[in-house]
C-alpha cells in the first residue's frame, strides 16, 4: 500500500530523559522516524524534554517542543499544532503512556487524531498481563501460568494446579521487591506466609518459574498488508531470571534448531497478529524450557524498543525508521533495504557473524543496593561487538566494556584466589561480575556441567569458551586463536602477534551474508582473508566515540560526536566515526560517511587509524574515552585535532594547573595531593575541614566525597580500601584533597576557540549549593543571580584561561563564588556534558564551530561562512538532572559531589519561573496550585537561614507544616505551623501529608545520608510521589518563583524553530 | 591438531581452512548457503548433491543432528566448509554432532575459511567447480578439478526410494522422486494423503493408471535440461491429472510446456527470501535451494494443448521467475520450497491449490 495520503501532519512523542530502561536508543529511533517522515513529505511535529538529543535539533522537525511530557503539555501541542496523526511507538515506554493516557482522556477522537501503528485497544491488550494472556492462549500460544490467591490456603491450591518451581510475587510492594522461588511443597507454606505478610494488600500472585530456562527475544516488523519479518533473534546468555537489559545477549539465536525456531518466528508473527499491531516494529519475548523445548511467551512490547536499536545495530536493519514509514501505509515489499540498495525490506535479514551485548552497571554509585541481577533493569548502558565466532565476539565486547579487561581469557583478580565454595556461589547468583566468575571456573579446569548446572547457561557458550582454554597454542593457527577469542595480550610472541595483526579483516554488516552487494560502510573487524572495502584518499577525520553510557558520560558525548561528524559532512571531510555503543545515533549506519562498530582499546583503534591514515583524529568529543588514548594516538604519528596534548596536561595535571592559574592571577580552592596515609592526614590539617576528597583521574565525580571531620575522614579510607582488590586505598593513584568552599554558587562556562579568540557560549549558573556535582545539579541559562560585574569577570578569566592554554576547539571551566571572589574549580578541553544544552537554548552550533576549530579553522572564518554561530535568544533555559532513584529503592536521594544522574530535562521560557516550573514537571515534579503547602525539617545550624523564606510562603497563604523541633523554632520566630508527627507516629505524620497530595514542597537539611532516618523515608516518598525536595534557601526561593508561574508555565510555548 | 584445508578451482582460486579431522580430498560444485539454521536438513537434502556447500553461518552444528530433521536417510552433500564447526552440541534432540555423523559417512568437512571472502566470490564470478583437501599441494588440487567429470548440472546421481512414505490416508499422491526431500512428504502426510514414490523412469501411463489423485515432481538436484525422459513423461502427464511442482520440479513442468531455463550466476540459497505470490498479499518468506531458473515469459502465453500459462510468482529480490500456473490443465509449481525444512512457515499455503485441484478434479470423476 503506498502512504496515507489524508494525514498532513504527524505528531512524534520522544522518551523523555535517559534512565535506566530507557536511554539514548530512544533518540536514535526517534531521530531516524522523523528523518523518515520529514523526507516523505509530513509536518513532523516533535516533542521530547530532553535536550541532549539529535531528534530535538531544529532540523530533524518541523516544530520541535523541548517541553515536560506530561498530559497536560501534550494537550497544550495538540491544540497549538492540531496534528492529524500522532505516532506512539517510537518513544518508548514513555510515549506509549502517555498515548493511553490521551486516549483515555478522549484528545484523539475529540481532535481527530489517528493513531498510528498501533490502536490504542491493541495497546492496552499488549501491556495489560491478563488481556495479554488471555489473547495468547486463545490464539494457542502457551504463556506462564499464573493466579492470585489470598489465602494460604488458595496459594496451596493453586500450587498444585500450576507446579513447581514456582513464583511468589506479593502485590503492591514498594520497589517490586520480595519475589521468592519456590522449589517444593515442603516450602511452600512458610514462603506463602511471608509472601501474605510481605504484601500491603494480602494479595499474592503464584506464578509458574521459568527461572533458569532459554531466553529468547524475536524482533518483529509488520506492515499492514500482514507481511511479517523477523529482522533478528536474540538469545540471551544469561537465562530467564535476568532482565534482558542485564543479560549477557547473543545475535543470532544460537542454540535451536530450525524446527524450534520456525515455531517460535510463526507464534512471533500470530502474536502480533492476534493482539492486532497493525504495522510497525515489535519484540516478543519466549522462554524454553532446556530439558524438552517447552515453550512460553513472555511478552510483546508493541512498540519499537531498547532491543529493537540492539537489533538494528545487530542487522544492519533500520527498524524505527521502516516502523515510520509503515506506520504511514508502506508496505514492507514497496520499501528498499538502504545497507543493500537492492534488495527489499521483506528480505529477512541474515548475519555471518556473531554479535555480543554486554550491559554495563555503576552500582559502586548505589552503595545502599546489593548488585544481585533480578527482573528490575540496573545497568546504566551497553556495549555491543561483532566478530566471527562467540568467543571473539565476546572478547571484543569485554573490551569495549571499558573496565581494564582485555578478553575472556585475562585473569580476573578478584576471583583468582577464591576458594571453591565462594566460587560456585559467584557463578550461581547473577551479579554484573558474573561472567569472570565463570570464566576463571573454565580457566581453572572445572567441568563444563557443573559451571552449566550452576549458572544455567546453555552448555554450547560454556563449551565455545572452554575450547580457547583448552587449545594449544603452538599446534594450532593464530587464525583459529583468534577466532577463540585470543587478544594480543594472550600471545607473547613478537612474531605471532605481527602475523595475527595483519589478518585482521573487516567486513561490511549487510543484511545479507553477502548474497549481494552492499554499498553502506558499516565495518567491523574480525580474523580474515580478505576486506570488504578500503580506505578512500579523501580528506578524513576519524572521530572516537565515547563508549557505553554510564553515569557521567553519556548521551550528551554522543550529541557531540554526532554534531562532530555533522560539521565535517557539511565542509567536506570524510567523517569517520569509531565507536561501541549500540545504543546511539554515532552508530547509526548514515551517520558517518563511514562506521567502524569497535570496542574503543588501543588495538582496535590503531588498526583503524592504519588503516585509513586520517588527517586527523578527533578525541575532544567522546569525553574521558578517547582523551585516554590521546598520548598513544599521537605517539603512533597521527595529529590530534585541535588543543595539543601539553594543553590536556596543563589541565588535568595538578601541578602545572596550579602553576598556571597563579600565573594568569585566578584564584584556586587550597589543594594537596597525597600518595599515603600520612600524607593525607598532614593535608587535611593543612587546609582544614570540610575538604573535598577524590581520586586522580575521575569521571562522574567517581568516589568523591565532602569530609568534614577525622571520623567521616577514616570511614572514607575504608570504602576506598573496599572498593578495591588488594585493599589499599591508593593503590589505583593518589587521593586530592580540596579545600571545600561552602555557601558557593557553582558555575559551568562554555566555550570555544581558535587560540586567539574566543567565543563564549555560554555561562551556566547552578542552583543547588555547593558540593553537589555538577552533573546532577539544576543549572541556569543564562545566570539569574549574578552581578553584571561578576559575569564580566566569568568571561575575562575565562578567555584568559582559553588563550594561555592555546585551546584549539572546546574548553569547559568550573568556577565557584563565594563572598564575591571567584575561584576556578577546574578546566576541561573537551566537550561537556551541558555543551548540548547550551547548544540547543542558545541555538549557536558551537560543537560544529568547535570541530571546525580543531581543524585549524579560525574562529573569524567561521563566523563569516557557516551559520553555526549567529544565534540570539533571550529566553530563560533550566536544565534538571534525572535521578535513577526508582531502580535503587534503597538508596537516599540527597545529592552529593558524586554524579548519580543518568539524564537530564529541559524547561524553557521567558521567564526564570516559567523555565523552572517546566524543568520541575519534566523531571516528574507537575506543580498543583492547589497544593499550598510545604513541610520544613530543618538541622539546628540551618535553621536560622531558612526563617525568611518560611515566612515569605507563609504571608503568601501557603500552609506550613514541620516537625516537632522545626516547628517550635518557627513558632519562636512568629510563622504559624501545624506540627506533624515523624513516620513511625499516628496521623498525620510527615509521610502522610505526602500521601494526601497536602504540600507541594519539602524543605529538608539533611543530617545524616544513607540512614534509614525520617528524612530518608521523606525524601524518598517525595520523589515517589513527584514533590519537590530542597535543601537550601536558594532552591527554595527559587521554586516559590516556579510555584508562582504555573498557569503562565503552559502559555509559554513554542517551537523552537520559531525562537531563533 | 590443525590442518591446512585447501579449496581450490580450475583457475586456481584458492581459499584456505583449518581443520582438525582428516579427509580425503574430493571435488564437487562450490555453492553457499546463507540459512542461520537447518543444518542437518540442508546436509541431508538430496538437490545438493554433488555439491560443497559454503555455511555463511558463523557457528554450524550448535544444537547437533537428530534424525527427526532428516530430508533424506544420510548426508548428501560432497564436503561442507564453514567458518566453525561445533563438536560438542547443546540440545535436548541432539542425537550426535554434526561433525561425527559427516565423519561417519566420510564427508569431508573444515571450518577456519573466511566464509565471506567465498560469498563474495561466488557472488561476483558464478559459481564452478571446485576440490577440496587436505595437506595438499595446490597443483595436485587443481588437476583434481580438471580431472573431474563437469558435474555442475548432472543428475545421474538422483536417488529414490529412501523416503518415509507414510499410510494414513485419504488418497494418495505420487511423488515424481528426483530427489524428493522428507519434508515434502511430511506436508502430505499432515493432510492425511499417503505418498507413493515415482521412480523418474516409470511411464505417464503406467503413472496414470496408478490410482493416484495427483503427481508432485519433486526438487533434485542438477540440469533440468539434462532430464529429457522426465520431461517427456511430465508433457504426457499435463492435463490427465492435478500437477505441482517444487524447485527442480518446477523446471521440468516449465521445460514441458515449452518455457526455457537458464544457470544463474550463483544460485539462491538460503531461508529468507520473499517471494510475491499471485492473488496473495503478503509476500512470503521462502527457502530457496536452486542454481537454475526459469526464464521470463510473455504475460499472454498460450500454450496449443495446456492452454493459458501464467506467472504465479516472483522472487523480490531479484525479479526471478518463482512459479507458473496452468490451471486450464491442473497444473502449477513453483521455484522455492513451500515445504520449508529448514525455513519459515510461510510456505505451506502453497499447497492448497494442490488440495483444491485434486479434490475438484476428483469430484469430476
Amino acid at each position: 500500500m503506498p502512504k496515507n495520503k489524508d494525514i498532513n501532519s504527524i505528531l512524534i512523542i520522544g522518551s523523555g530523559p535517559i534512565v535506566i530502561g530507557q536511554a539514548c536508543e530512544f533518540d536514535y529511533s526517534g531521530s531516524q522516524a522523523a528523518k523518515a517522515l520529514k523526507q516523505e513529505g509530513y509536518r513532523v511535529i516533535l516533542v521530547n524534554s530532553n535536550p541532549a538529543t539529535i531528534m530535538t535539533d531544529p532540523e530533524m522537525a518541523d516544530a520541535t517542543y523541548i517541553e515536560p511530557l506530561t498530559v497536560n503539555y501534550l494537550k497544550k501541542i495538540i491544540e497549538i499544532e492540531k496534528p492529524d496523526a500522532v505516532l506512539p511507538t517510537l518513544g518508548g515506554q514513555t510515549a506509549l503512556n502517555l498515548s493511553m493516557e490521551l486516549e483515555n482522556d478522549n484528545v484523539f477522537d475529540k481532535n481527530d487524531i489517528l493513531l498510528l501503528g498501533a490502536s490504542a485497544k491493541s495497546i492496552e491488550i499488549a501491556e495489560n498481563r491478563w488481556l495479554f494472556k488471555s489473547a495468547m492462549e486463545s490464539a494457542g500460544i502457551k504463556t506462564l501460568q499464573a493466579l492470585y490467591v489470598k489465602s494460604v490456603q488458595e496459594g496451596v491450591a493453586a500450587s498444585e494446579d500450576i507446579g513447581f518451581p514456582l513464583m511468589l510475587r506479593p502485590s503492591f510492594i514498594l520497589g517490586g521487591g520480595g519475589t521468592s522461588l519456590v522449589e517444593s511443597k515442603e516450602d511452600l507454606e512458610k514462603k506463602l506466609k511471608d509472601a501474605f505478610k510481605a504484601s500491603p494488600t494480602q494479595e499474592v500472585l503464584i506464578e509458574e518459574s521459568v527461572y533458569g530456562w532459554k531466553e529468547y527475544e524475536l524482533e518483529v516488523m509488520r506492515d499492514s498488508d500482514g507481511n511479517g519479518v523477523i529482522v533478528c533473534g536474540i538469545e540471551n546468555f544469561d537465562p530467564m531470571g535476568v532482565h534482558t537489559g542485564d543479560s549477557i545477549t547473543v545475535a543470532p539465536i544460537q542454540t535451536l534448531s530450525d524446527k524450534e525456531y520456525q515455531i517460535m518466528r510463526d507464534e512471533a508473527l500470530l502474536c502480533l497478529d492476534t493482539i492486532g499491531i497493525a504495522t510497525g516494529g515489535s519484540n516478543v519475548q519466549f522462554a524454553v524450557n532446556p530439558e524438552n523445548g517447552d515453550r512460553r511467551i513472555i511478552e510483546m512490547n508493541p512498540r519499537v524498543s531498547r532491543s529493537s536499536a540492539l537489533a538494528s545495530k545487530a542487522t544492519g536493519f533500520p527498524i524505527a525508521k521502516f516502523a515510520a514509514l509503515l506506520a504511514v501505509g508502506y508496505n514492507l515489499t514497496e520499501l528498499k533495504n538502504d545497507i543493500t540498495g537492492s534488495t527489499p525490506a521483506s528480505f529477512e535479514p541474515v548475519q555471518d557473524y556473531v554479535v555480543v551485548k554486554i550491559p554495563r552497571f555503576d552500582f559502586p554509585k548505589f552503595p545502599s543496593t546489593d548488585d544481585v541481577l533480578g527482573t528490575s533493569m540496573q545497568s546504566v548502558g551497553e556495549v555491543m561487538s561483532i566478530a566471527s565466532t562467540f568467543t571473539e565476539s565476546l572478547t571484543k565486547a569485554i573490551r569495549s566494556l571499558e573496565i581494564g579487561k582485555t578478553g575472556i581469557r585475562n585473569i580476573d583478580n578478584r576471583f583468582i584466589n577464591l576458594p571453591k565454595n565462594q566460587l560456585q556461589e559467584e557463578i550461581k547468583i547473577p551479579r554484573p561480575r558474573r561472567i569472570f566468575a565463570i570464566l576463571e571456573a573454565i580457566r581453572r579446569n572445572w567441568p563444563i556441567e557443573d559451571i552449566a548446572l550452576l549458572s544455567k547457561v546453555d552448555l554450547w557458550f560454556l563449551r565455545e569458551i572452554e575450547k580457547s582454554f583448552n587449545v594449544n597454542p603452538e599446534s594450532t593457527p593464530v587464525s583459529i586463536l583468534k577466532m577463540l577469542g585470543w587478544t594480543d595480550e594472550d600471545l607473547d610472541s613478537k612474531e605471532i602477534k605481527d602475523e595475527l595483526e595483519n589478518k585482521r579483516a573487516y567486513k561490511l554488516v549487510d543484511t545479507c551474508s553477502a548474497e549481494f552487494l552492499s554499498k553502506t560502510p558499516y565495518l567491523y573487524s574480525t580474523f580474515g582473508t580478505s576486506d570488504d572495502d578500503s580506505a578512500s584518499k579523501n580528506k578524513k577525520v576519524v572521530v572516537i566515540g565515547s563508549g557505553p553510557n554510564r553515569i557521567g558520560q553519556g548521551i550528551e558525548f554522543d550529541y557531540c560526536c554526532v554534531h562532530g561528524v555533522e560539521s565535517l559532512k557539511e565542509n567536506n571531510y570524510e567523517a569517520i566515526m569509531i565507536n561501541s555503543n549500540p545504543e546511539t545515533v554515532s552508530t547509526d549506519y548514515d551517520t558517518a560517511d563511514k562506521l567502524y562498530f569497535e570496542p574503543l582499546s588501543w588495538d582496535e583503534v590503531k588498526a583503524v587509524l592504519a588503516r585509513e591514515k586520517p588527517d586527523s583524529v578527533i578525541i575532544q568529543l567522546g569525553g574521558q574515552t578517547p582523551l585516554k588514548l590521546a598520548n598513544k594516538i599521537s605517539s603512533a604519528g597521527y595529529k590530534i585535532a585541535g588543543s595539543s596534548l601539553d594543553v590536556i596536561d596543563a589541565t588535568e595535571d595538578r601541578d602545572l594547573f596550579q602553576k598556571l592559574c597563579l600565573s594568569l592571577n585566578i584564584d584556586q580552592p587550597k589543594s594537596k595531593i597525597s600518595f599515603n596515609e600520612d600524607e593525607l592526614i598532614s593535608a587535611v590539617k593543612e587546609i582544614t575541614y570540610p575538604v573535598l576528597l577524590r581520586p586522580s583521574y575521575v569521571l562522574g565525580g567517581r568516589a568523591m566525597r565532602v569530609v568534614k571531620n577525622d571520623t567521616e575522614l577514616k570511614n572514607y579510607l575504608s570504602i576506598l580500601a573496599t572498593a578495591d582488590d588488594d585493599g589499599n586505598p591508593f593503590s589505583s593513584g593518589p587521593l586530592l584533597v580540596d579545600q571545600f568552599l561552602t555557601e558557593t554558587i557553582e558555575i559551568d562556562v562554555d566555550l570555544i576557540s581558535d587560540g586567539k579568540d574566543v567565543f563564549i557560549a555560554g555561562i551556566l549558573e547552578h542552583l543547588e549549593p555547593a558540593g553537589v556535582h555538577s552533573g546532577d545539579s539544576t543549572a541556569v541559562l543564562p545566570p539569574f543571580s549574578i552581578a553584571d560585574s561578576m559575569i564580566k569577570e566569568i568571561e575575562d578569566k575565562s578567555t584568559t584561561l582559553a588563550k594561555a592554554l592555546g585551546v584549539k576547539g572546546l574548553l569547559n571551566i568550573q568556577f565557584a563564588i563565594k563572598d564575591d571572589t571567584l575561584f576556578i574549580l577546574e578546566a576541561n578541553p573537551r566537550a561537556s556534558r551541558t555543551m548540548p544544552f547550551v547548544s540547543k537554548v542558545t541555538g549557536n552550533q558551537i560543537i560544529k564551530a568547535g570541530t571546525l576549530l580543531m581543524l585549524g579553522h579560525s574562529l573569524d572564518s567561521i563566523k563569516k561562512t557557516t551559520n553555526y554561530l549567529n544565534s540570539s535568544t533571550n529566553k530563560v533555559a533550566i536544565k534538571k538532572a534525572i535521578f535513577p532513584w526508582s531502580r535503587f529503592p534503597a538508596e537516599d536521594t540527597m545529592l552529593g559531589p558524586e554524579m548519580k544522574a543518568t539524564g537530564e530535562v529541559l524547561g524553557i521560557g521567558k521567564s526564570f519561573g516559567v523555565a523552572l516550573n517546566k524543568a520541575y514537571a519534566a523531571a516528574g515534579v507537575e506543580i498543583n496550585e492547589n497544593e499550598k503547602g510545604i513541610f520544613v525539617s530543618l538541622s539546628d545550624q540551618e535553621k536560622p537561614n531558612f526563617i525568611k523564606i518560611v515566612k515569605t510562603y507563609s504571608d503568601l497563604g501557603f500552609k506550613i507544616y514541620s516537625t516537632y523541633g522545626t516547628g517550635e523554632y518557627l513558632k519562636n520566630n512568629d510563622i504559624h505551623s501545624t506540627i506533624v508527627g515523624r513516620a513511625d507516629e499516628t496521623f498525620p505524620t510527615s509521610l502522610t501529608i505526602l500521601q494526601d497530595k497536602l504540600i507541594s514542597l519539602v524543605i529538608n537539611t539533611p543530617t545524616f545520608a544513607n540512614e534509614y532516618t525520617d528524612g530518608w523515608k521523606i525524601r524518598r516518598l517525595s520523589h515517589e510521589t513527584g514533590v519537590a525536595v530542597v535543601s537550601s534557601v536558594r532552591e527554595a526561593e527559587a521554586f516559590l518563583k516556579a510555584f508562582l508561574e504555573t498557569t503562565k508555565s503552559f502559555e509559554d510555548m513554542e517551537a523552537i524553530q520559531n525562537v531563533s | 591438531m590443525y590442518k591446512k584445508t585447501l579449496l581450490v578451482n580450475q583457475n586456481g582460486d584458492e581459499f584456505i581452512g583449518w581443520s582438525d579431522n582428516e579427509f580425503n580430498p574430493t571435488t564437487g560444485e562450490l555453492i553457499f548457503n546463507t540459512a542461520m539454521t537447518g543444518f542437518v536438513e540442508i546436509l541431508s537434502d538430496p538437490s545438493y548433491i554433488n555439491q560443497i556447500i559454503t555455511f555463511t553461518s558463523s557457528h554450524v552444528g550448535n544444537y547437533g543432528m537428530s534424525q527427526d530433521d532428516y530430508e533424506s536417510n544420510e548426508p548428501k552433500i560432497e564436503a561442507a566448509i564453514g567458518n566453525s564447526f561445533t563438536y560438542n552440541p547443546s540440545s535436548w534432540r541432539s542425537e550426535k554432532s554434526v561433525t561425527s555423523w559427516l565423519k561417519e559417512y566420510e564427508i569431508p568437512f573444515s571450518g577456519g575459511f573466511d566464509v565471506r571472502s567465498i560469498t563474495k566470490h561466488l557472488r561476483d564470478r558464478g559459481s564452478s567447480m571446485f576440490a577440496i583437501g587436505q595437506e595438499i599441494d595446490k597443483d595436485s588440487l587443481i588437476n583434481l578439478v580438471k580431472d573431474a567429470k563437469d558435474i555442475i548440472g548432472d543428475n545421474s546421481a538422483l536417488t529414490a526410494g529412501s523416503l518415509n512414505l507414510g499410510n494414513d490416508t485419504v488418497g494418495k499422491v505420487g511423488i515424481l522422486d528426483l530427489g524428493a526431500k522428507q519434508s515434502i512428504v511430511n506436508v502430505l502426510k499432515k493432510l492425511n494423503f499417503q505418498a507413493v514414490a515415482i521412480s523418474p523412469n516409470e511411464s505417464a501411463e503406467n503413472i496414470l493408471s496408478m490410482n493416484l489423485k495427483g503427481i508432485l515432481i519433486s526438487n533434485g538436484p542438477g540440469d533440468p535440461r539434462s532430464l529429457k525422459g522426465v520431461i517427456d513423461t511430465v508433457q504426457k502427464l499435463i492435463g490427465n491429472i492435478p500437477i505441482f511442482g517444487i524447485c527442480l520440479g518446477h523446471q521440468i513442468l516449465s521445460l514441458a510446456c515449452g518455457l526455457t531455463v537458464r544457470k544463474l550466476e550463483f544460485g539462491h540459497h538460503g531461508s529468507n527470501h520473499p517471494v510475491e505470490i499471485k492473488g496473495i498479499k503478503k509476500a512470503l518468506i521462502t527457502a530457496q535451494n536452486h542454481g537454475f531458473a526459469v526464464d521470463d515469459f510473455e504475460s499472454d502465453l498460450v500454450h496449443e494443448k495446456f492452454g493459458k500459462i501464467e506467472c504465479y510468482a516472483s522472487n523480490l529480490n531479484d525479479g526471478s521467475n518463482e512459479g507458473i500456473s496452468i490451471w486450464e490443465s491442473m497444473a502449477y509449481s513453483v521455484q522455492f520450497h513451500p515445504e520449508s525444512g529448514p525455513g519459515t512457515s510461510d510456505g505451506l499455503q502453497i499447497f492448497d491449490p494442490f488440495m483444491k485441484l485434486m479434490e475438484s478434479n476428483y469430484a469430476k470423476k
